[in-house]
């Protein structure tokens, strides 16, 4: 169960982003818009920057092939 | 997961995405330039816009909009008469031989609502934009092509939910977002499939769900046309506003009657008596609400060119409230630039992630298959 919520905490933070992302700026303008800007861009960002992230540390395994 | 559902889930994705993969690819390079399409005419030169309207003229009115097309082509009748919702003085007349044509060889005329003058011909057939807008919708072969592509998109979506069951086991002993890059490039690209995907997920499911919705639009409008028809033989429709006398039968005025009958909305369209979108004795004017929501929902009232009375033939039904929701979320057109930067933004994940996905199958077997 722990581990069950440490797998899918992010992934479920960033699906809820989406959904309101992509429901704000259909339901209103204006604030609505800006809504969905800064949810659909956290996705983005979030996607972006931990593809591009250089760990701190090597790998959390301690193999040291390539 | 037991090893053996770990499998079939396996297989599962591993077939769903391949025989869609090349598709898919296509269908986001495709998208990307139509995100922006609205853009991209603008930046052409292939825009129109009406004049400013004076402060104390009146506009020249739907019935000087339609002469002044009519004019420019004699012998031919309007079918359809279309509002652009970004410009409201702008309006696009449809006119061919005859009302129950089939629009091959249909006409489109831009004119300027504020001045009754003819703007031009938009062209809409030829150009990159078409290119990649038929290669993105048919594939240049109609409906079979739609339904084709629409196939492949149910396969996305299996793609999609069987990849979402695979995350877990794969993610057993690593972080959110760890991408162990001193493992070769099979790993890497493993992790960062897992990673893109699992973000973009729930776009890619309604992005894609909604891609599905829009190649069944044909069918949807075509079944909607087929039941109001039915509900107004059966003498089912309702009544919103009643007949009388004093009506000339013009556009201009079925424009009003409906518009009295529904107020609050905006016309979205209309359709001459005999065409596909009406029936044969009266116009259909298409109404949209005015909140980005309603907007999406058009209203179909049917007006009677003769007594001016206006009918509702039939409660829009839930597939068609589906197919028009279908319309902006797909497309992304609803959210102003910044909506459609961040779009193209997800579409270019979704290449990665599809890509990605396609090069971890080409280079399967490889050392560290599995995690």
């Amino acid at each position: 169960m722990k581990r069950a919520w440490r797998i899918w905490r992010m992934p479920l933070l960033l699906a809820l982003a989406s959904c309101a992302g992509l429901l704000a700026a259909l339901l209103a303008d204006g604030l609505g818009d800006f809504l969905s800007w800064l949810a659909l861009g956290l996705v983005v960002a979030m996607s972006t920057v931990y593809s591009l992230r250089r760990p701190k540390t090597p790998d959390n395994t301690n193999e040291n092939s390539s | 997961m037991s090893p053996h559902s770990l499998r079939t889930w396996g297989w599962i994705h591993k077939w769903s995405s391949l025989i869609c993969t090349l598709f898919m690819l296509l269908l986001c390079l495709t998208g990307l330039p139509l995100v922006f399409s609205h853009e991209i005419d603008e930046l052409a030169g292939e825009h129109f816009a009406a004049a400013p309207l004076a402060a104390d003229a009146r506009p020249a009115g739907a019935d000087r909009v339609v002469a002044a097309a009519l004019a420019a082509h004699p012998g031919l009748v309007p079918l359809y008469l279309f509002a652009e919702e970004d410009d409201p003085g702008l309006w696009y007349a449809k006119l061919d031989r005859d009302v129950a044509s089939d629009e091959r060889n249909a006409v489109l005329v831009a004119v300027d609502g504020h001045t009754g003058e003819i703007l031009g011909q938009p062209d809409f057939g030829s150009g990159v934009m078409a290119l990649m807008y038929r290669l993105h919708v048919d594939l240049y072969a109609g409906l079979a092509g739609k339904l084709f592509l629409g196939g492949m998109g149910c396969l996305l979506l299996v793609s999609l939910v069987s990849g979402a069951v695979l995350y877990a086991p794969f993610m057993r002993k690593l972080e959110f977002g760890c991408v162990r890059r001193q493992r070769g490039p099979r790993i890497r690209w493993l992790d960062l499939h897992n990673l893109i995907g699992i973000a973009t997920l729930v776009w890619l499911l309604v992005v894609g769900a909604t891609g599905v919705v829009n190649t069944l639009g044909d069918l949807i409008l075509k079944a909607w046309q087929q039941e109001q028809m039915q509900q107004l033989a059966g003498g089912r429709g309702s009544t919103l506003l009643a007949g009388d006398a004093g009506h000339d039968g013009s556009v201009e005025q079925a424009i009003a009657r409906a518009r009295q009958a529904a107020p609050g909305m905006q016309v979205d369209m209309v359709a001459w008596p005999g065409t596909l979108l009406s029936t044969p004795q009266h116009y259909a004017v298409i109404l949209r609400g005015e909140t980005p929501l309603t907007a999406k929902l058009r209203q179909a009232l049917l007006v009677d060119p003769a007594s001016g009375e206006v009918l509702q033939a039939a409660a829009r039904p839930w597939y068609v409230t589906l197919f028009q929701l279908s319309q902006p979320l797909h497309f992304g057109d609803y959210g102003g630039l910044p909506l459609k930067i961040l779009w193209a933004a997800l579409d270019l994940l979704a290449i990665v992630v599809i890509g990605s996905g396609l090069y971890l199958w080409l280079a399967r077997g490889r050392r560290g298959a599995r995690p």
